[in-house]
C-alpha cells in the first residue's frame, strides 16, 4: 500500500536540514552562525520584524544580540533596528560570556521594522537575537519575523 | 404513528427531493478551501490569524462512482513572493510584491494536530521561512467525511503608499489519495487545487483544474492615498517554478511525493 510510506514509527526523527540560516522561533529568539566559512567580513543578516497590535498598541521594538562563539580579538557582533527615520544599534562587547548586548529600542509603533545583524571582521560567529514588540507599558504584543537575507 | 395525507406526502417527497438535490449540489461544489478565506490586514491576534484548510471530499472512487476515496495526505503552499505571478485588477504587474505588501515571506505556522493525519512538517525556503506544510499518514481521511487542517497566518501589512485595497494570495493545495509520480496524477490519485501556471500540478481536465483556494487580505490599516481613487485588487499566485520546487512531501530526509 503506497500510503504505508507515511506509516513509520512515531519516534521517527525528521531530518533537520542545517544550512546555517537563521532559525526562526516563536519565542522571539533566533540563532544561527554568520560567515560559517570565516571569510566574509561583510556578512549580513537581514530580517523584517512585524509588530501587531493585539493585547495593546505597540509602542516600540526592543532587541539585543548575544555572541555565543569563543572570544576572538577584534571580532564582535552587532545588531541594528531601523524603522522610518529612526534607528538604533548595539554590540555584544564580550563574546561567549553568555550575556546579551545592551538592549536597544526603536519607538516606531506597530508595523514593520528592519533588523540587521553583522560583525566587525571575517570569522564565523554563532549568535542569538532576542526581539520583542512592546506597548508603552511594556506588555508584549504580537511579534513576527521574515528572514530576507543571510549572506 | 403519523397518518400522512396525500398533500403531506407530496410536500414531504418534494422536501426530500430538494434536500437530496441540495446535498448533491453542495457535494459537487465543495472544493478544498480555507475555512476563513477573507481576513483583515495585520489583524492577527497573538501573532496569528487562526485558519484551516478544509478538505471537502476525497478522490474519485471508481467502485462507488463518487468522490469518496480515502485521502491520505494534503500539501499546502503559499506564494513565496519572490518570483510570484502578480496581477493588478487582472493586468500583469512586472514589479515586486513589495510594491503592495511590506512583510511577506514567512506566512504560515502549522497548528499541531494529529487527529486525522499523524505526520506533518513544514515546507521552507532556503532561509528557513515557512511557505507551507504537509500532513499525512495513518488511515487518513475516510471517504464521506471532511477534514479541517488547522494553521495560522502571519499578519500581512499592505504598503501604505500603494493603491492596493486588497491582496489575494492564491495557494497551491493537493489532496493525495495515492502516492504516485506526476505522470499518474488523475482524479483517483489526487485532487489538485492549484492555479494553472504551467507547473506539473496544473492537472488540465481534472476535477479541480485551475480552482485554487485563496486568502484575501482586505486593506484595513492605512487609508488609500487620495490619488488612488477606489483602489486596486492585487492577486498573487505562486510561479510554476515555485510549485514544482515546493509542493512536495519530504519525509525522513527523502521526497516521497510525488515519487
Amino acid at each position: 500500500m503506497p500510503h504505508r510510506l507515511f506509516q513509520r514509527v512515531a519516534a521517527t526523527i525528521f531530518t533537520v536540514i542545517t544550512l546555517g540560516y537563521a532559525g526562526i522561533s516563536g519565542a522571539h529568539e533566533a540563532g544561527a552562525t554568520m560567515d560559517p566559512n570565516g571569510t566574509t567580513a561583510s556578512f549580513t543578516g537581514y530580517a523584517l520584524v512585524t509588530c501587531i497590535d493585539d493585547i495593546g498598541v505597540t509602542d516600540y521594538l526592543v532587541a539585543s544580540i548575544k555572541d555565543t562563539s569563543p572570544p576572538q580579538d577584534k571580532l564582535l557582533v552587532s545588531l541594528q533596528i531601523i524603522k522610518g527615520s529612526r534607528a538604533a544599534s548595539t554590540t555584544d562587547p564580550v563574546s561567549g560570556d553568555g550575556n546579551f548586548s545592551p538592549e536597544v529600542r526603536v519607538q516606531g509603533g506597530s508595523g514593520v521594522y528592519q533588523v540587521l545583524v553583522n560583525k566587525t571582521i571575517a570569522g564565523a560567529r554563532s549568535f542569538v537575537v532576542s526581539y520583542h514588540c512592546m506597548t508603552a507599558s511594556n506588555e508584549h504584543t504580537a511579534t513576527e519575523i521574515v528572514v530576507k537575507q543571510f549572506e | 404513528m403519523f397518518k400522512m395525507t396525500g398533500k403531506f406526502k407530496y410536500r414531504t417527497l418534494m422536501l426530500m427531493a430538494a434536500l437530496g438535490l441540495s446535498a448533491t449540489w453542495q457535494s459537487a461544489l465543495a472544493h478544498t478551501r480555507l475555512k476563513t478565506p477573507i481576513i483583515q490586514e495585520n489583524a492577527a491576534n497573538h501573532g496569528s490569524d487562526y485558519n484551516a484548510v478544509v478538505v471537502a471530499h476525497g478522490c474519485h472512487n471508481p467502485v462507488t462512482g463518487n468522490s469518496d476515496a480515502n485521502t491520505i495526505g494534503t500539501v499546502v503552499v503559499f506564494p513565496d513572493g519572490k518570483d510570484s505571478i502578480i496581477t493588478v485588477d487582472g493586468q500583469p504587474h512586472s514589479g515586486a510584491l513589495t510594491d503592495f505588501v511590506t512583510n511577506w515571506g514567512n506566512p504560515v505556522t502549522k497548528i499541531q494536530d494529529k487527529s486525522i493525519f499523524p505526520e506533518e512538517d513544514y515546507i521552507k525556503d532556503s532561509l528557513g521561512n515557512k511557505l507551507g506544510f504537509w500532513t499525512g499518514g495513518g488511515s487518513g481521511l475516510k471517504g464521506g467525511f471532511r477534514a479541517v487542517v488547522p494553521f495560522t497566518t502571519a499578519g500581512v501589512v499592505i504598503e501604505p503608499a500603494s493603491c492596493a485595497k486588497s491582496v489575494t494570495f492564491v495557494l497551491g493545495i493537493v489532496d493525495i489519495c495515492e502516492i504516485t509520480d506526476a505522470s499518474k496524477f488523475n482524479d483517483e490519485t489526487v485532487q489538485m487545487w492549484t492555479p494553472a501556471v504551467g507547473s506539473i500540478y496544473d492537472g488540465p481536465g481534472l476535477h479541480g483544474f485551475d480552482s485554487p483556494a485563496t486568502l484575501k487580505v482586505n486593506r484595513s490599516i492605512a487609508a488609500l492615498p487620495a490619488s488612488c481613487g477606489a483602489g486596486v485588487d492585487v492577486v498573487v499566485k505562486p510561479s510554476a517554478n515555485q510549485l514544482n520546487r515546493d509542493l512536495r512531501i519530504n519525509f525522513d530526509g527523502k521526497q516521497i511525493w510525488p515519487q
